[in-house]
């Protein structure tokens, strides 16, 4: 790393990150309708993929960053999967 | 019960009609497969990203047999690609990035309000571009500017989704939503 | 010097995103009906996502071309996914909030449920 991060500002961004993710999933579990879950779950996967990407540089590995690319991509598909299974059925 | 594959058939984004307005102007198949070449490469180097010359080798090989099976999918109009990434970098990425930082403002100033002042609406517009790729551009751009979300697509009418509307009439808001983008992109897809 | 110019740049970056995936998690909870929720969700989350990913790329060494990368696929697939969302629940009857004023698209839903109909 460029520089030291001090702990107080790792301890905001996991604080305020958690909250985000919380927020989603109580979207996601108490939309009225499927569509309601199924744009929790939209924006839950966004969030996790900036989780992952923090994480990344908490831990300094590589690697995990590309498994942010990877959970980005099949998070795409899957959300593009159900959005069509909703239209009109599988 | 149709297979998994029909996951991945050129029916996959549903039934869109483009309509009659629609140009695909395809060139030939040389130019193609070397932008699909390219691209692959490109790709390839990124995501082995600790260079070494090792990782170069296979990736030129892979990339020369990947694009023999997939160019087709890529592009239609293959190399002349290259003059719209410039354009692309050049003149629309400052233009949507000022854009997109003036939505994130916006939409704060909504969520973070107590009385959350909305006023919802879904207008139609018309637009001037004729390649698919041109609209689907458009339409990107347009769910990432301020207020507006591009619900769906008919002929030459995109339905915007707007959260606060400023005009009710197809004209005033094509020139409300639509306008400057679709100059940019107009240049770039000539 | 650049070192530390680049990595409180990043830090700032970092922070900027973080707090608009924040906001975007906020408007999905507070917002009245699914497609104020999806406007406030896809923005808000994709710049946030996309200001991480290109602080962590500046706060770390070497790591900014692959950064980039991510940076712009999410860029060009959550308006996509988001519009497939939008179109999937318009079509599937998801009520609208009662103040929507124009809605240009009823009278083309209501052909389209016809034709289904006919099936």
């Amino acid at each position: 790393m460029r520089i030291e991060i001090p702990t107080a500002i790792w301890a905001v961004w996991f604080i305020v990150i958690s909250v985000a993710t919380v927020l989603a999933t109580l979207r996601a579990v108490i939309g009225p309708t499927n569509s309601d879950r199924l744009v929790g779950l939209d924006s839950w996967t966004t969030i996790t993929t900036g989780f992952w990407v923090i994480l990344a540089l908490f831990f300094f590995q590589f690697v995990l960053l590309s498994v942010a690319m990877v959970y980005a991509v099949l998070s795409f598909l899957g959300v593009l999967t159900v959005a069509r299974y909703l239209e009109r059925g599988l | 019960m149709k297979s998994v594959f029909s996951l991945f058939d050129e029916n996959f984004f549903t039934n869109i009609k483009w309509g009659d307005n629609v140009e695909r102007v395809e060139s030939s198949k040389a130019s193609r497969y070397l932008y699909a070449v390219l691209i692959y490469y490109l790709l390839w180097i990124v995501l082995t990203y600790p260079f070494s010359l090792q990782e170069w080798e296979a990736g030129a090989l892979i990339a020369f047999l990947g694009a023999l099976l997939s160019y087709k999918q890529l592009s239609v109009s293959g190399i002349k690609n290259i003059k719209r990434i410039g354009i692309l970098i050049f003149w629309y990425l400052p233009v949507f990035t000022w854009e997109m930082i003036k939505a994130n403002i916006h939409v704060a100033s909504i969520v973070l309000n107590p009385k959350m002042p909305i006023k919802p609406g879904i207008v139609k517009i018309k637009t001037n571009l004729k390649s698919p790729v041109a609209r689907v551009w458009l339409a990107n751009s347009i769910t990432l500017t301020p207020g507006t979300l591009s619900l769906d697509i008919e002929d030459d009418y995109l339905y915007i989704h707007w959260i606060t509307v400023k005009a009710k009439d197809v004209k005033g808001a094509t020139h409300e939503i639509a306008g400057k983008f679709e100059r940019i992109l107009e240049a770039m897809f000539k | 010097m650049l070192d530390a110019i680049l990595g409180w740049l990043g830090v700032v970056l970092v922070s900027i995103g973080v707090f608009f995936l924040f906001l975007g998690a906020l408007g999905i909870f507070r917002l009245p009906d699914l497609f104020n929720r999806l406007q406030a969700g896809t923005k808000s989350t994709t710049l946030g996502v996309v200001a991480t990913t290109l602080g962590v790329g500046l706060l770390a060494k070497g790591w900014l071309p692959f950064s980039v990368a991510i940076a712009i696929f999410l860029l060009m697939t959550n308006p996509i996914s988001s519009h497939s969302v939008a179109r999937a629940s318009y079509r599937a009857g998801v009520k609208l909030y009662p103040g929507t004023d124009p809605d240009e698209c009823a009278e083309r839903h209501l052909e389209i449920h016809e034709e289904g109909e006919d099936e």
